[in-house]
Order: structure tokens, then C-alpha cells, then sequence
């Protein structure tokens, strides 16, 4: 271990306890009255930015796990689950129970509405570093999301193909990228924001001059890639790039020199859920080390789970270059980000 | 002007046979009606004619040019005909210019020459006024005479009228037979003409030819088939007729059970059926008498005032119904005994 | 029945007469008040909120920031662009392959009927993304056939473009063109073209003097409705003009709700296409001036068939060919893409999977939820739409009450409304007391029902027109009361027009996407809905095997509903 690592791990530790100490409310654990209290209500309403196949995989399992409970699966695109959210909510309609999206700038709203009912789960309070948590107990990142580039490997040879931001600005790739949009898409928001904070909006400013093709949902770029509709995607989904591959398709992914954009998935339950101890014992389950191991299994996402194992032939997260999460700024950045994106892009 | 020649013409639907073996001459410049009730097949025959429909069998002739013949037909726009449909058929997207003026540009007549004549034949079906009209803007009447116009403006060898009049209410059907007839006289097309109306015929017609179950039943001047009814049919679809059956005794007298009748031609078959007509009219009836020659008693059934006559149903004393047109004055109640003359000069033996 | 017992009944009618009070008027005037608050109150809202700003004060703003800001402009003059091209690409394609079927006699007529039909029941949307599939410039099934051919290292056609999105639009708006051409060329009378005929005029003649000029009417009203259509349509434009760079005006008006939603600037953008709308429809008024085009009296009968002879084949072919491009190739694209293990796989044994199958009918929890949704919706829509049509028309056609002609009005105002402006429009009016139906399947059939209403009106006013009033009062003056007469008379006599309207608001409601994707929630979640969703992540297999389900069961329904009724064997969409 290193010595920075012994430091977060450190401070960490330290902002773990003093939040507990201060703020955080008591850890829940599952417990036979919590199972006895969901299988009464019977069902539990998942809204979520996630993968549809991730998704319905994880509420097989939790099905599995608490027969009699049922997992209904909403998916769309993360800023198309928040739209829906706040129209649900602004005419009184409490659907959902418990949320996961790719944008975690939308659990700064939601708390800040006080929307989210607070539940810490008692792995996230045993061994979820505070980065990863919201130190009120709202919500916890459920799952970590990467943003990389990727490239089709029949189309493209790995010593041609891009290695960072700056080499997609070669005019060799004009007509030839795929990216997926920050106004429907959480993941590409959080990136956008990241890539313009760290390397400058010079970047998509150049970008926008390389005829890229413009798909609204981060997953969409990757089927692209492997279609061969275009050679190289500038931004999408980590984990469905490495899913595509597991089928035996030709696609690689491309960490870049600049940093990978990090973004954390969080989780969280509603206040008004109108089956809220099973979305409790969804929410608690969905952060243990089976739930989470599945998910990184079966998703091939990330965690944050440190008891969690990267399967075999996938780089694992301390070995990448990541660029940092900062969801208040995106909060913030929203609306201007977004509008300065369709100027850029005309679309 | 055309000569026209049906032979032998059929057509048959699924082995029905809608026109049965029809021959018919019609000389040049004459006006021929084809008179029947719905369904007889006189339609078919003139759209045969026209070519609208192929015939199973026969042939169609004009000037001795076989037009149709089995599993062959000109095409309709190859046979200089015109023709005016039951319901006009006019084009409802042209004006009656338009519609009158149709013909002569197929013909590829110079404009100025085809407003020429438009107006003419307009000014002619005393339509002048209308010509910039759209037919949905006009009466039935105003499009009776268009379509009148666009036929007859082409000159054609043959000019066919499909129940020209049947739309048109009764004081404008009456002016328009007699409209037709001096257009005719005017323009003296060979011109077949269909209807149902037997006055309509009466008053366009030269030859008057009776159709039933897709045969022709008599054809003649109005007067032959009037007086001279040469079937069952004929004598009672023209004007009405009472139909009397019988045992011949000879040739000229017939038993038809309550009398013994003389016909004034002797020509049925001793021993034999058979049956004579009389019209209503020609049957008179008066208050009293005595048995005699063609004279019987009767009940009156049912008496009407007709205004000009009056209709009356009589029963004779084997219980059979006759008819008869009395003069107004004679006025004589339900159930009133009468005597009937049935002049032998008037009693015409049918054909079995 | 002895003296007693037949005194007994009459006297029994009698009292039944006397106590039954003539119920038609309040039925009627019920009917009425429905329909100006079913269409009313979502327009209502839509002009108070473009009136207005974020606080709720009356402005002109939201108009002079559309009509200045390039963002909104530069989609309004692609959305004109758009609509004249899928108007006039429709008319052109779909009025020659009408007379085709109608007055010649091309081989296979009823058949290319009934698959003109199919291409009718195909939602837009799904034929987007099947032509994604075969067109994307690089990936594209057909791109990759014609460089593999030719070694051009251009593509054929790129899908990603205007004339893609034009393309893939006419596809599925020229059916409409189709079967109102059809149906005209069906009804003129033999007469009309005998008189040309026997006047010298050959069969061509013939045709382009009387046939063709006749059926003007039906070829403007259809590119009318195309146009409305690709003005409309949000399904489309949305997957494939995102990906071309640009912007309709419903995907722009689809953006304006993204976080943080301007449903103010929403509804006032939706203003310029109801202005476009009235434009056409007085311009069409002008056009067809006074010519009277409904036909006068005239013989029906089997009209002649012009005789192709040697062009016979040729002309199928070309019909077949044409019909293969929103029929035959999108839907082998979609065959393949459901049994592909990822998109652009070739199609060998290593790449063949169940997977998607397996996804949909087990895996996937909404299949069950939006199959039973869509369904209900569809059955519910086409039945009370049906019956609600049937009584505005009835109204409109006889004039039985004052005010008919505001009625039919209200009835044809929603095609010009785009279905994600009456979504917003519907989800303004109904959020809130007395009537919070915003959650339920309730507010997606008022969606439904005000968006099929004008198609199922039209069809079955025409079919009123078709029936005497004298049939109506001959059973009126036997002492049927008005509704009773409806019933018994009209209806029965009105039967194919009957049936057409309802499968025509079936088939729209399986169709439909814009109002959808503005008022689902989770337990009211359609087919179409969740087919946008997948597409959003790119699950073309899900969508693939999703769509043919969908397409098999629409045609099942609209099959079976014409079968028990008698109408006929077979799909058809005709009448009136």
C-alpha cells in the first residue's frame, strides 16, 4: 500500500467515524421482522439509470433470495428518470421506492428536496469509504460507473487506436466517433463535467469539429463500436463495453492518458416509497457483498465494496487513472453544462 | 348514319342467359326502343351494343363491320358511338362546357372551332347560360340536357339512351320525350334507346321492340304492338289488357266458361287452350240488358273515379276478375249487377 | 295470442312509450359537453401556459424567445422541409400503386392490399430503428452489401440524415395516402369513365381526364394527413435525427422538458404547427374550389380494368420493390436482429442466439405489464372512440343539434395538435383536482382517445354520408326513437365503416409513442414506451423480438375484429 492510500484510507476511516458520531443514523441490518414487513407489501419498485439486463438480473436474485417480494424494474436514462421523479412528485404521485442513477448530482437534489428517507445500510457503514456515502445517510454508491473511450478491434488496431482525449482530436477520426449525450444521459453529464474541468471545454469544443455521431444513452455508444457503425467511441459505458466483449465481440477498451471520469451510481430510499420496508430490505441487501458481487459479475461494473472481487482479466479500479467526483459541482453545473453541450453540438 | 345489326346475341352469367339470342335490324337514321320491365336484359343488349360488354354469343354489326362476336369487342372508344347514361354520368370536376367539349378535343377539333360548337349545341338543349356552371350546380333536368349535348356534339354513327328520363320528375320527363324525339328529327342519328316507360317509347320511338327474360317479344310501330299484342306479355306490359283463357270450339269461337267469345280473326286451333285479350277500354259495360253475342253479366267489385274515367273491376260468374275503362257518367255502386260487351272486333286471339 | 292478451301488450307498449322519456337529446348534448372538455381542457391549459411565464404572469415572451432564438427557428424551417418532402415523396409513391390495385389488373391486387395494410400497422418508430439497422451509413446491413459490391468506400445511403429521416417518414405516412386513394378510386362510378369511353377517349385517356382528376380530393387529403403526420410524429425524428445532428420540432419540443422542464416555451412552440395546420386546411378548401367532386348519383358497378398486358409483370415487380421498403427489409432486419447475439453480427451459427427471446418472454418484468397495458388500451380506446365518433358524426351529419359544425371542429382539431403538445397539454389538465388521473391508465386513454378521434371521425362521417336519412326516418316514423334508430339502422348499415374506424384507433394506439412518453408511469408503462426505452441503450435484439410480437398481435386483433364482424376475411381497411 502506498502511502497516499494509507492516507485516504486513513482520513476515511477517520470521516467514517466522526460522521457516525455526529449525523449518521444508526446502520440497519436485515432482520426477520424487516423480511416479515416487505413480504407483506410484496413488492418493491426499482427506478433505475442501470443496464435493463444488470438490472433485471439483480431483482432475480433479490427475488430469489426473498421469494414473495417482487422487483418491479423501471429503466431509462438517468436524466429521463429524474424527469419522472419530479413529475411524479410535483402532481403527488409516490410510485417509486427506491432509486439508483448514474447521476448522482440528482441525489443532491432529491435530499435537498427532501425526497429520500435516510437508511444505512450496514455494509455501507462497515466498509463503504465516505466518498462513497452521503455522511446524512441518504444514499450510497451503489455502484461506480467508468466513462472510457473504446475502439472496434477488427476496425482498428490497438497500436492505431486512441490513448487519450487528445489523440481523438486527430483528424483521422473525424467521422468516426461515437458519443452518447449529456442531456439524456447521467453518466456522460458526470463526464462531461470532468473532462471540461480537467482537460477544458477547448476539448469538446474541437470534438464537436469531428463529425462525431450523437446517440442520447451512455450504454448505446458501445453497440455502436461493435455494430461498426463508427470504429471509436469518446465516451459510454464501461461496463457495457466489457459485456459486449464477454459475447465475443470486437471491442476494447481504451483508458485515457488524461484520466477516466469516474462516475458513482448511488442508491437511495424514498421518503414517501409506498412500500417502504421492502424497499428498505432491497436497498440493504443490494449493498452486501453478494448483491454488489453479482452486480460487478454479471454488470461488470465497479464497486465500492472492498470486500468485492474484480473477476479475472479485468483491470482493476487502483490501477486506473480516475478523475475525481465532485456531484455538488455537477448539481450546480447542470443546466449551463447542458445548454453550452447543445450550442456546441446542435443538438 | 349507321346501319345496325344484332345477331343471334347472347350473354350469359354463369349459364343464365340475361340476353337470349336477340336479332335486330335497325336501318339508318331510325329511332329504335327497346322497351321492357327491370331485368328483361335491354340494358345489357345496348351496353352489348356499346361494348361495355363482350357477348357469349352473336355479333354485333354496324354497316356490315362485326363490332362484337364471341370473346371479342372493338373497344367502346373505337366505335363512333355516344351515349347517355341513366344517371348522365357527368364529370363532376369540368364544367358543362368542359363536359360538352370533351368529345370534339379527343377528336382534335381546333379550339375555336370546339367553342363554336359547344356554344351552339348548347344554345340548342337550351343550356347557353349554364356553360360555365359544374353539373352539382345544376338541376336534374339542366343535367339531363348536358349530357344530351355531349352526346349528340360528337356526330356519332350511333347514339344510345340508357333510361334517359327515369330521374327526372313526371312534367319534365313528358318534355323531354318530346325534346328527344325533335333532337332526333333534327340530327336523325340510328339511335337505340332503352326504357322502361311504354309512353316514352310511344312517343320517341320508329320501332318499338318489347324485350322479356332477355328475348324480344314483338317488335313493330307503336301501333302494332298496341293493337296487334302478339303474346300474353305484350298485350298486358302495354297499356294493360285482361287476358281470358279458354277451350277453342272452332276457329273463331273460344268457351272461356261464363260466355262463348268471338274473335273477329279467326285463328285458334279446335279443341285446343287457348287465350284472347281485350284491353279495358274496349270493354263496354252498361246498366241493363239481355244475353247475347260476347255479352255477360257481372258484379262490380270495385269502382275508382279517375277523372277522365272510371275504372272498374268486375267479377263473372265463374268468379274471374275483368277489368274495364267505363266513361265517367256512368256511375253504379259495389256489388251492382252489369252487363259487359266484349266486341268480337276487339277480342284478339294470342298465340299459345 | 288471444284479444286479452294482445289488449295486454299494446297496452304494455303504450305505458313503456308514455313513461320513457326521449332520452337521444341528453344523450346527444352529453356527448357534446364531452367532447369540448375532452379536447377543450388540454388546449385550454396549453394557451394559458404560453401566455404565461415561470411565475404565472401573462407574457408575450415565450414567443419572441422562440421566434429569436436560432436553436427553435432552425428546427421549424427542418420540420417544413421535412413535411412538404414526406407529403409530396407519399402522394407520388402511393397514388400509382392505389390506381394499380384499384383499376388495373395487376397481378396479386388484395394481397398488396392487405400488406399495404401491414406497413400501416408498423409503428414509425420501429421502422426507424429497423432502418438504423439496414441504412446506418457504416454498420448498415445494406451499406455493407453495396460496398462489399461495388468497393466504394462511400455508403449507398446514410439513415442519419434529413432525406434518411424523410425517407423512413414516407414509408410509414404513404399507406395513408394508399388507402384513401383506393377507397375513391373504388367508389367512382363506372359511368364516369363508360362516358369517356364510348365518347372515343382510350382507357388512358380516360384515365388521366376523369379517373385521376377525380380522386384529386383523396390524393390531397392524404398528403394533408402525411404531412400532419411527419409534423407530428416524435418517434422518428427522435432516433434518427438526434444521431443526423439536428432537430424537429417535437424532439426540440421533448428537449424543452429535460431538466429543468419550460413547459411554457413547450407549449408556445407547439403553436406554429396549429397555425401551419389551419393554413393547409383552408388552402386545401381553396384548391378544390367549387367542383363539386362528390360524385353525383351514378352506378356503382365493377368498374373496368384497364388491361396492363405486357407491363403487368414489370408493374408488380416495380409494386413489390416499393413495398419491400417499409415492409419486407425492416422487418428481415429485425428478424435477424432478434436472433443475433450483438448488433452487426454476421449471421452464422456461432452469432445465432435465444438470448433476446429469453430476455423478452422471461427475464424482461415489463414485457407482461406493457403487453397487458397496450392491450387494454387499445381495446378500451378503439371501442369508447368508436362509439364517440359514431355519435359526432351522427350529430355533424344530420345536424341534429346547434352548434354541429363547432363539433366537427373539436373532432378534427387534434391532428394538428402534436401528441407530445397534448401530452403536456393533458398532463397539465388532469395533475390536478377533480380530476388527478395523472398515474393511471385513465389519463393515457383520454390521450389515446383525443389523438384517434379525428381519423375515426372522418372515416365514419363519410360513411354517414353514405347512408339516406330517409333509411333513419323510415325508422323513426315507426316510432324508434332517435337512439334507438342509431342502433338498429345506422349502425348495422354502417357496419364496414364501423369497423374500419375501430381498427384504424387500434392500430393507432399501438402506434402511438408521443402523448405516451409524456404521461406513462410505471404501472401504466406501453409497448412503445418501453421500445423507445430499449432503443435509448441500443437493445435492438429486445426491440426486435418486441416489434414482430407487437406487429403479430396488432394483426391478430384487427383480423379477428373484421372476421366477426363479417365484414370479410382478411385484414382490410376500407369503407365509408
Amino acid at each position: 500500500m502506498r502511502l497516499r492510500d494509507i492516507l485516504t484510507t486513513g482520513f476515511a476511516a477517520l470521516f467514517a467515524l466522526a460522521g457516525t458520531a455526529l449525523a449518521q443514523p444508526a446502520p440497519t441490518s436485515i432482520t426477520p421482522d424487516l423480511i416479515a414487513a416487505a413480504k407483506k407489501e410484496g413488492k418493491v419498485v426499482y427506478y433505475t439509470a442501470v443496464d435493463v439486463k444488470v438490472a433485471e438480473q439483480i431483482a432475480k436474485a433479490f427475488e430469489e433470495k426473498y421469494p414473495g417480494i417482487k422487483v418491479q424494474v423501471e429503466r431509462s436514462g438517468a436524466e429521463r428518470v429524474f424527469q419522472r421523479i419530479g413529475q411524479e412528485y410535483s402532481s403527488k404521485i409516490y410510485n417509486v421506492d427506491t432509486v439508483n442513477s448514474s447521476d448522482a448530482a440528482h441525489f443532491v437534489h432529491w435530499k435537498r428536496e427532501g425526497w429520500l428517507a435516510p437508511v444505512v445500510p450496514e455494509d455501507v457503514a462497515k466498509h463503504y469509504a465516505p466518498a462513497y456515502k452521503d455522511p446524512d445517510g441518504m444514499h450510497a454508491a451503489w455502484r461506480i460507473t467508468l466513462a472510457p473511450i473504446a475502439y472496434n478491434t477488427k476496425l482498428v488496431t490497438a497500436a492505431e487506436a486512441p490513448k487519450s482525449y487528445a489523440d481523438l482530436l486527430d483528424p483521422k477520426w473525424s467521422g468516426k466517433i461515437v458519443k452518447a449525450h449529456p442531456g439524456y444521459s447521467g453518466t456522460i453529464l458526470t463526464q462531461t463535467f470532468q473532462v471540461s474541468r480537467d482537460i477544458g471545454w477547448g476539448y469538446f469544443e474541437k470534438l464537436a469539429g469531428q463529425r462525431v455521431m450523437q446517440v442520447q444513452s451512455a450504454t448505446d455508444p458501445p453497440n455502436k463500436v461493435v455494430s461498426g457503425e463508427r470504429p471509436i467511441m469518446s465516451d459510454g459505458t464501461e461496463y457495457n463495453v466489457l459485456l459486449l466483449k464477454q459475447t465475443g465481440a470486437p471491442i476494447e477498451v481504451v483508458y485515457p492518458a488524461e484520466g477516466t471520469p469516474l462516475v458513482v451510481g448511488p442508491s437511495a430510499v424514498m421518503k414517501n416509497a409506498p412500500n417502504p420496508n421492502a424497499a428498505r430490505l432491497f436497498h440493504i441487501w443490494s449493498f452486501t457483498v453478494e448483491a454488489q458481487q453479482k452486480m460487478v459479475d454479471i454488470g461488470a461494473l465497479r464497486s465500492a465494496h472492498p470486500g468485492v472481487k474484480e473477476p479475472a482479466g479485468r483491470k482493476p479500479l487502483s490501477e486506473i487513472k480516475l478523475m475525481k467526483d465532485d456531484p455538488a459541482e455537477v448539481d450546480k453545473q447542470s443546466e449551463e453544462l447542458k445548454a453550452r453541450y447543445t450550442r456546441n453540438f446542435k443538438t | 348514319m349507321a346501319h345496325l345489326e344484332l345477331r343471334g346475341l347472347s350473354k350469359r352469367y354463369d349459364g343464365n342467359a340475361v340476353v337470349d339470342r336477340i336479332d335486330l335490324t335497325v336501318p339508318p337514321g331510325n329511332l329504335v326502343c327497346l322497351l321492357g320491365p327491370s331485368g328483361c336484359g335491354k340494358t345489357t343488349t345496348l351496353r352489348l351494343v356499346a361494348g361495355f360488354v363482350e357477348p357469349s354469343d352473336g355479333e354485333v354489326r354496324v354497316n356490315d363491320r362485326v363490332l362484337s362476336a364471341r370473346g371479342f369487342a372493338t373497344p367502346p372508344e373505337q366505335r363512333r358511338m355516344s351515349m347517355i347514361f341513366q344517371s348522365y354520368a357527368l364529370w363532376p370536376h369540368m364544367t358543362v362546357a368542359d363536359n360538352v367539349a370533351y368529345g370534339l378535343n379527343l377528336r382534335g377539333m381546333p379550339k375555336a372551332e370546339i367553342g363554336r360548337r359547344v356554344a351552339e349545341m348548347l344554345k340548342a338543349v337550351k343550356l347557353g347560360a349554364f356553360a360555365e356552371r359544374y353539373p352539382g350546380e345544376m338541376s336534374g333536368g339542366q343535367q339531363q340536357r348536358a349530357a344530351l349535348a355531349r352526346a349528340l356534339i360528337v356526330e356519332p354513327e350511333i347514339l344510345l339512351l340508357d333510361e334517359p328520363l327515369s330521374n327526372l320528375d313526371a312534367a319534365l320527363r313528358e318534355e323531354m320525350r318530346f325534346e328527344i324525339r325533335r333532337l332526333h328529327d333534327a340530327y336523325r342519328y340510328t339511335t337505340v334507346y332503352v326504357t322502361h316507360d311504354q309512353a316514352e317509347a310511344m312517343t320517341t320511338a320508329d320501332l318499338i321492340v318489347v324485350m322479356n327474360q332477355g328475348r324480344i317479344e314483338q317488335a313493330g310501330s307503336a301501333e302494332d304492338v298496341y293493337n296487334r299484342p302478339r303474346s300474353t306479355f305484350v298485350a298486358a306490359f302495354l297499356g294493360g289488357a285482361n287476358i281470358l283463357k279458354g277451350r277453342a270450339i272452332d276457329r273463331a269461337r273460344l268457351d272461356v266458361g261464363p260466355a262463348i267469345l268471338r274473335c273477329a280473326e279467326p285463328s285458334f286451333t279446335p279443341g285446343g287452350e287457348a287465350s284472347l285479350s281485350i284491353r279495358y277500354h274496349e270493354v263496354k259495360v252498361r246498366a241493363d240488358g239481355a244475353a247475347g253475342d260476347n255479352r255477360l253479366e257481372a258484379r262490380v267489385v270495385r269502382q275508382t273515379f279517375l277523372g277522365s274515367l272510371r275504372d272498374l273491376a268486375l267479377e263473372l260468374a265463374d268468379g274471374t276478375v275483368i277489368r274495364a275503362s267505363a266513361p265517367p257518367d256512368l256511375a253504379v255502386p259495389p256489388d251492382a249487377r252489369v252487363w259487359v260487351d266484349l266486341p268480337s272486333e276487339r277480342c284478339r286471339p294470342l298465340p299459345s | 295470442m288471444t284479444a286479452e292478451t294482445l289488449a295486454t301488450g299494446v297496452g304494455q307498449r303504450v305505458r313503456h312509450r308514455l313513461g320513457r322519456l326521449d332520452l337521444s337529446l341528453p344523450v346527444l348534448v352529453a356527448t357534446a359537453i364531452f367532447l369540448a372538455l375532452l379536447i377543450g381542457l388540454p388546449v385550454a391549459w396549453l394557451i394559458v401556459y404560453a401566455l404565461t411565464n415561470r411565475s404565472g404572469a401573462v407574457t408575450f415572451s415565450n414567443f419572441s424567445t422562440l421566434a429569436s432564438d436560432p436553436a427553435f427557428t432552425e428546427p421549424l424551417v427542418t420540420t417544413l422541409i421535412l413535411c412538404f418532402s414526406v407529403a409530396t415523396a407519399a402522394a407520388v409513391v402511393a397514388s400509382p400503386i392505389a390506381w394499380l390495385v384499384s383499376r388495373t389488373d395487376l397481378p396479386g391486387r388484395r394481397t398488396i392490399r392487405a400488406l399495404m395494410t401491414a406497413s400501416f400497422v408498423t409503428p414509425p418508430f420501429l421502422g426507424a430503428i429497423a432502418w438504423e439497422i439496414l441504412a446506418a451509413p457504416n454498420s448498415g446491413i445494406l451499406n455493407q452489401m453495396w460496398r462489399g459490391l461495388t468497393g466504394s468506400p462511400d455508403p449507398l445511403f446514410d439513415i442519419y440524415t434529413l432525406p434518411g429521416l424523410i425517407f423512413v417518414i414516407a414509408c410509414y405516412t404513404s399507406p395513408y395516402v394508399f388507402v384513401l386513394v383506393a377507397n375513391a378510386l373504388d367508389r367512382i362510378p363506372a359511368d364516369l369513365e363508360d362516358a369517356a369511353g364510348i365518347l372515343g377517349a382510350s382507357r388512358w385517356r380516360t384515365t388521366i381526364t376523369v379517373t385521376i382528376p377525380l380522386v384529386v380530393p383523396a390524393i390531397l387529403a392524404g398528403a394533408l394527413i402525411a404531412f400532419l403526420q411527419a409534423m407530428t410524429l416524435f418517434g422518428s425524428p427522435a432516433i434518427l435525427a438526434l444521431p443526423a445532428g439536428f432537430h424537429t420540432v417535437t424532439t426540440k419540443i421533448f428537449s424543452l422538458f429535460q431538466y429543468p422542464p419550460k413547459p411554457q416555451l413547450a407549449a408556445a412552440a407547439a403553436l406554429p404547427l396549429l397555425v401551419i395546420t389551419v393554413m393547409l386546411l383552408v388552402t386545401q378548401a381553396r384548391l378544390l374550389g367549387r367542383r363539386g367532386y362528390t360524385v353525383i348519383g351514378g352506378k356503382a358497378g365493377e368498374p373496368r380494368r384497364l388491361a396492363l398486358g405486357r407491363l403487368r409483370i414489370p408493374a408488380l415487380i416495380l409494386v413489390l420493390c416499393v413495398l419491400s421498403l417499409p415492409l419486407t427489409l425492416p422487418y428481415a432486419a429485425l428478424l435477424k436482429a432478434s436472433v443475433s447475439s450483438f448488433p452487426g453480427a454476421p449471421l452464422a451459427a456461432e452469432f445465432l442466439t435465444w438470448r433476446h427471446v429469453n430476455f423478452v418472454f422471461i427475464e424482461f418484468s415489463q414485457t407482461r405489464t406493457a403487453f397487458w397495458n397496450t392491450l387494454v388500451l387499445a381495446l378500451g380506446t378503439a371501442t369508447l372512440g368508436t362509439m364517440l365518433a359514431l355519435a359526432i358524426s351522427y350529430l355533424t351529419a344530420r345536424r341534429a343539434i346547434a352548434g354541429s359544425r363547432f363539433l366537427e371542429f373539436l373532432a378534427t382539431a387534434p391532428v394538428a395538435i402534436p401528441g407530445i403538445v397534448l401530452g403536456v397539454g393533458l398532463f397539465l389538465s388532469y395533475t390536478r383536482p377533480p380530476l388527478a388521473l395523472y398515474g393511471t391508465l385513465w389519463i393515457l386513454l383520454l390521450a389515446f382517445l383525443t389523438i384517434e378521434l379525428p381519423v375515426a371521425f372522418q372515416q365514419l362521417r363519410s360513411s354517414f354520408h353514405a347512408v339516406h336519412p330517409e333509411l333513419e326516418e323510415a325508422s323513426r316514423i315507426l316510432g324508434a326513437g332517435r337512439l334507438t334508430t342509431l342502433a338498429r339502422i345506422t349502425a348495422p348499415l354502417l357496419k364496414s365503416g364501423v369497423v374500419a374506424a375501430w381498427c384504424f384507433i387500434f392500430i393507432g394506439v399501438v402506434r402511438e409513442l408521443s402523448a405516451a412518453i409524456m404521461l406513462f408511469t410505471a404501472n401504466t408503462k406501453v409497448l412503445s414506451v418501453v421500445i423507445y426505452d430499449l432503443n435509448e441503450s441500443g437493445d435492438l435484439g429486445a426491440i426486435a423480438v418486441l416489434g414482430t410480437t407487437m406487429l403479430l398481435i396488432t394483426f391478430a386483433v384487427v383480423g379477428f375484429a373484421n372476421w366477426i364482424s363479417g365484414v370479410g376475411s382478411g385484414v382490410r381497411l376500407r369503407g365509408g
